[in-house]
């Protein structure tokens, strides 16, 4: 096996790609261990009633946000979602440097909800007579999801500008700089496409 | 032997890379910023309900801009002096607050209406506002605010508050309790600390 590994001058080529191979891996499974992940638990307190766990890590959301195009997201997007993203937007800057703490807490009777940063994750409890549900989202995910919102709003308001609601083309030195690289691309391929 | 060492060099650093970014973490955390703190607890025994908000102002300061919602528009809220009842149009805030900035501390302001008194005072650089509604067992509101806050929140144009400047104007300042009301059936306590979370 040593030998295998081993040349008389140094790492054999197997051995060289099986290190490189180890390098990519562990780069890949830190980027994802940064990115966190989202954690959804719903449970319901009836008797038999079902238990909701989902799992998964927060570098697939701007992957999955990048397949969407932007066009399609603006054209569902409601007008209340598009007039309240610039204070979404102000508020997650804010958010990602605040130190763990709970923004509001809600106790009433047979309820209880919870807001919470930890660690660079916006934490939801929510607890009522119904239901247990469990909310962890990594702000990075959230700030990913905003700027493709962002993308959309900013493609449907130069749309209704232009009075045809069907072209999403923009002149580039329009760019914003919220939209990430993904979007640039993607933005490019409805281009293209028209 | 060298080869291998350096092998575990690099899976070293790859792994140290890694975690020296965990899940958003970020460099300068807002630790020492102050913070607005709001309590509400409403109703009485089993019936209770508790609502504790903490927003660092720096937050609040950013997002309030942003908030463009009926009277609440650019950071500023306009006031109806003369609304449903116009209980208000025949007082002049701002003579009076002009009048009190230039009288020594102690010096009252009384307002009494039907039912209703309100005393204002100046105290060590703060504005002491006193409401009471009603008689005995009425509702109480105390508000304590700096000056440099009023002069901040009157800022704007006429019948606005400039809530943003306000509240730029609080991070400025030292903590204390803003605004206390007591009533039969609620409290409310707004407070600003360097705390990040309500006591």
């Amino acid at each position: 096996m040593g030998r295998w590994l081993r040349s008389e001058r140094g790492l054999s080529v197997p051995g060289g790609m099986l290190a490189a191979a180890g390098v990519a891996a562990i780069l890949a499974g830190s980027y994802v261990y940064s990115q966190g992940l989202i954690r959804v638990s719903v449970q319901e307190k009836r008797p038999g009633g079902d238990h909701i766990r989902l799992v998964v890590p927060g570098v697939v959301v701007p992957v999955l946000m990048a397949l969407v195009p932007a066009s399609e997201i603006g054209k569902h997007m409601p007008a209340e979602a598009r007039q309240h993203l610039p204070l979404v937007q102000a508020a997650m800057d804010k958010l990602q440097k605040l130190p763990d703490c709970t923004l509001v807490e809600v106790e009433g009777r047979g309820e209880q909800v919870r807001v919470r940063v930890r660690e660079g994750l916006v934490v939801v409890d929510v607890n009522d007579s119904g239901d247990e549900v469990h909310v962890t989202l990594p702000l990075s995910s959230l700030r990913s999801v905003l700027a493709k919102l962002s993308r959309a709003s900013d493609i449907i308001v130069s749309s209704e500008d232009d009075g045809d609601q069907t072209h999403s083309w923009r002149h580039p030195e329009h760019r914003s700089d919220r939209c990430s690289d993904a979007d640039d691309r993607e933005a490019g391929g409805s281009k293209e496409a028209l | 032997m060298k080869n291998l060492i350096a092998i575990a060099g690099i899976l070293g650093l790859a792994v140290g890379a890694g975690l020296a970014a965990p899940a958003g973490k970020s460099a300068s955390r807002l630790s020492s910023d102050k913070w607005l703190h709001v309590r509400v607890e409403d109703g009485k025994g089993e019936e209770i309900e508790r609502v504790h908000v903490n927003v660092p102002l720096s937050l609040a300061e950013a997002v309030i801009p942003a908030i463009q919602v009926d009277n609440l528009k650019n950071g500023k809220v306009r006031i109806d002096v003369h609304g449903e009842d116009g209980s208000f149009k025949d007082v002049d805030f701002r003579k009076i607050l002009e009048a009190l900035r230039d009288t020594r501390d102690g010096n009252f302001v009384t307002v009494e209406g039907s039912g209703d008194n309100v005393r204002v005072a100046k105290q060590g650089g703060y504005l002491v506002a006193k409401v009471r509604e009603g008689k005995a067992g009425g509702s109480k509101v105390d508000v304590k605010l700096p000056f440099e806050v009023v002069d901040a929140l009157l800022s704007g144009g006429k019948d606005e508050l400039n809530i943003a400047a306000a509240v730029r104007a609080l991070g400025e300042h030292g903590d204390g309790v803003l605004v206390t009301v007591d009533d039969e059936k609620s409290k409310v306590r707004i407070w600003v600390d360097s705390r990040n979370e309500s006591e």
